[in-house]
């Protein structure tokens, strides 16, 4: 009998899941506190960040064509594990002052990781659901990690019964395909795609892509299927707000960027005129809603569905650079905002207030470094030069103006201007309003070190882009080969 | 005659109705666990399309095995959410949805 | 397998649908009726019924369930495997053992924080 199995092809997800076990035995036999379990898992995504630059440049299919390793998805791979990363570090206080016995913390943080690593590796449509579930199934408690918050649960039932809706709706919509084309491979249904003919006419397969399209945008939180986002986010411990907003935003997109890529070839006209609605809507309402917030993660939540609208510019735009620019801006993302969140949780007390806006206020006097730290994420959501979220636009947009929809990066960029209202005004009140007295703890070592780290990467991305830019050129060329 | 055959396109409608109703459920129903079960209608939805196309169009067993894991997810979905609900109903003593409306905006 | 009679299910419907109505009927119409407080009362194996019937279970129940249908449906997993375990030889056998040991790990972690703990 013969296999087709080359573990290298799922080396750093084998990294990741040994971790996970290690970790496990460690939490299961170790006393109160927690934090050695945190380094343990710092160590592992480490060395998968690791494995993951040691493999650049191998293309491996296998397992039967279930997962590839490419470019493309090792790319994929270091975004989410620097996300990971980042949220381990800056929650090593965090979780050991929340709850007694929190180990778990890290458990569910490796295991979504691993969920993720395999969305954007998988090749068969059977592996994409079984990432994107491992992924959501292990963020649903997390959201709700901190139990005796009430607004903890809320949002983390409130994501789960939504979730679950997307997860139906994913999983008609490839058994619909699967009635029309007998295969859930991803190559297979290419191929059949690009011979027949009429495809476009089919009513089943139609169906089957628009419910696709509809999951994927339920967990990428486009408007209209972003209702959970808001409460789930401002619910959510907020190193996990953070974790979600980066990662779990990354890997949802990367999925989907592959199955526009290999499959949706022949739907590019119906999908991309979808896309291009959905993203329109998108950068405006979450622009529009995020105005009106008074909390900031609240605030930040309904930034990040404005950012998705962003992301989805360049997918609309279908060239290779679009898509390109689509992975540059959910790498820049990913710095941006789990440095931002580093630094809400570190304002976060312990019954789970302290994110309000004028929380912030007179911040600056007793932290200067942290403000000014803070300023600057605010200024790259917002895309001001020479910080990472402006180049990420930048090429966003340009992508889009080459293919032809001027209008749409034209509408893109009034949103972004009104966007700068709401991230200035976190810098305003951080600067030029009184603090309501505030007790002084020092910054956690973890903490800082988080957001340094998220710092280095937007100004890295802000200032040298071209290398970051070509290595996702590289990526997106990996798939199309 | 009308009952004289099932073909593929019965699974369909079959599927399709069931998809409806779990959508029906979710859309209507206010208490947590009766949303869950129009959502698992869902997801059995999409296992017969799976099963019953992989008999008659594949060559292989994908879709069977297929089913196979995504009644396993289902499972695991349905295991989360009453954890969940459960420690909810420990802070809130109810599993209306309703009811869960602090966070707003 | 596409010419499947409907016509027999149909005629199957209808007789077990009327045997069940018909026994319902039947013995509302001929068995006797003795109307007394015992006989309204709820039947619960010929014991008195105690207390309300509606009433909450406590949460270590949910808790042992949630345990038993996490490892219950695991167990779907091993029915392919089983079709196939001679073809596929002491490969397999390693195969089913990785899976079984990831299960065991999360069994044990369960132990250890105290899941299927009574009291």
């Amino acid at each position: 009998m013969h296999f087709d199995l080359n573990y290298s092809a799922i080396l750093p997800q084998i990294i990741i899941g040994v971790t996970l076990f290690i970790s496990a035995t460690i939490d299961a036999f170790s006393s109160a506190r927690k934090w050695p379990v945190g380094i343990i898992t710092l160590f592992g995504i480490g060395a998968g960040i690791s494995s993951a630059v040691y493999l650049w440049g191998s293309n491996i299919v296998s397992f039967s064509q279930m997962v590839s390793l490419d470019e493309f998805s090792l790319l994929l791979f270091i975004t989410v594990m620097i996300a990971g990363f980042i949220t381990v570090l800056v929650s090593l206080k965090y979780v050991d002052d929340m709850e007694p016995d929190g180990g778990h913390f890290y458990l569910l943080l490796l295991s979504s990781l691993l969920g993720m690593m395999f969305l954007v590796s998988a090749t068969n449509l059977i592996v994409i659901v079984l990432g994107l579930e491992l992924m959501s199934l292990s963020i649903y408690p997390l959201v709700g990690f901190t139990r005796d918050r009430q607004i903890s649960l809320e949002g983390a039932m409130k994501y789960l019964i939504l979730g679950a809706i997307a997860t139906a709706f994913l999983l008609y919509g490839i058994a619909l395909i699967y009635s029309v084309l007998g295969t859930t491979n991803l190559y297979t249904i290419a191929r059949i795609l690009s011979t027949a003919q009429h495809m476009t006419g089919n009513l089943v397969m139609m169906a089957g892509v628009a419910f696709i399209l509809i999951g994927f945008s339920f967990k990428v939180a486009l408007v209209p299927f972003h209702a959970w986002t808001p409460d789930a986010y401002q619910g959510a411990p907020a190193p996990i707000t953070g974790f979600m907003a980066a990662a779990v935003k990354a890997a949802s997109f990367g999925a989907i960027i592959k199955v526009v890529i290999i499959v949706l070839q022949s739907f590019h006209v119906p999908v991309a005129e979808a896309l291009w609605w959905l993203s329109a809507v998108t950068m405006f309402t979450g622009n529009i809603i995020a105005v009106m917030q008074k909390n900031v993660k609240r605030m930040l939540a309904y930034s990040s569905i404005a950012h998705a609208g962003y992301v989805v510019v360049g997918l609309v735009s279908g060239t290779a650079f679009g898509m390109s620019s689509a992975v540059f801006y959910l790498l820049s993302y990913t710095f941006t905002i789990t440095g931002s969140f580093a630094i809400i949780t570190y304002l976060e007390k312990n019954d789970g207030t302290g994110s309000e806006l004028s929380d912030f206020s007179g911040l600056a006097k007793e932290h200067p470094i942290l403000s000014l730290i803070m300023a600057v994420f605010m200024l790259s959501l917002a895309g001001i030069p020479p910080t990472a979220g402006f180049m990420a636009k930048l090429y966003v947009f340009s992508a889009a103006i080459k293919s032809g929809y001027i209008g749409l990066a034209i509408f893109g960029i009034l949103t972004s201007v009104i966007s700068l209202y709401y991230y200035l005004r976190i810098v305003y009140a951080m600067y030029f309003e009184e603090s309501e007295g505030r007790t002084d703890t020092p910054v956690p070592a973890g903490i800082a070190a988080g957001v340094f780290i998220a710092l280095w990467g937007v100004i890295q991305l802000g200032i040298l882009p071209s290398d970051i830019m070509n290595f996702a050129m590289q990526s997106i060329q990996s798939l199309i080969h | 005659m009308l009952l004289s055959t099932i073909t593929l396109s019965d699974y369909l409608v079959l599927s399709g109705l069931l998809f409806s109703i779990g959508v029906f459920g979710v859309l209507t129903r206010k208490n947590a666990i009766a949303v869950l079960m129009g959502i698992e209608l869902m997801l059995n939805a999409a296992n017969i399309n799976l099963v019953a196309f992989s008999k008659f169009i594949d060559t292989g067993l994908n879709g069977q095995i297929f089913a196979l894991f995504s009644i396993v997810i289902a499972a695991a979905e349905v295991a989360v959410a009453l954890a969940i609900v459960i420690s909810i109903y420990k802070t809130t003593r109810t599993i209306d949805l309703d009811k869960e409306d602090t966070l707003k905006g | 397998m596409q010419n499947y009679n409907l016509i027999n299910i149909a005629i199957y419907a209808v007789i077990i649908i009327g045997f069940a109505v018909i026994t319902v009927l039947l013995s509302a119409l001929v068995g006797p009726k003795a109307k007394s407080n015992e006989k309204l009362s709820p039947y619960e194996c010929g014991v008195e019924p105690v207390g309300n019937a509606r009433f909450s279970f406590p949460v270590k129940y949910y808790v042992i369930a949630l345990m038993f249908l996490i490892f219950d449906v695991e167990v779907v997993f091993m029915y392919p495997w089983a079709i196939i375990v001679r073809a596929l030889g002491a490969f397999g056998m390693y195969e089913m053992g990785v899976f079984i040991f990831i299960v065991l790990v999360g069994f044990v972690y369960a132990w250890k924080k105290g899941a299927f703990e009574w009291e």
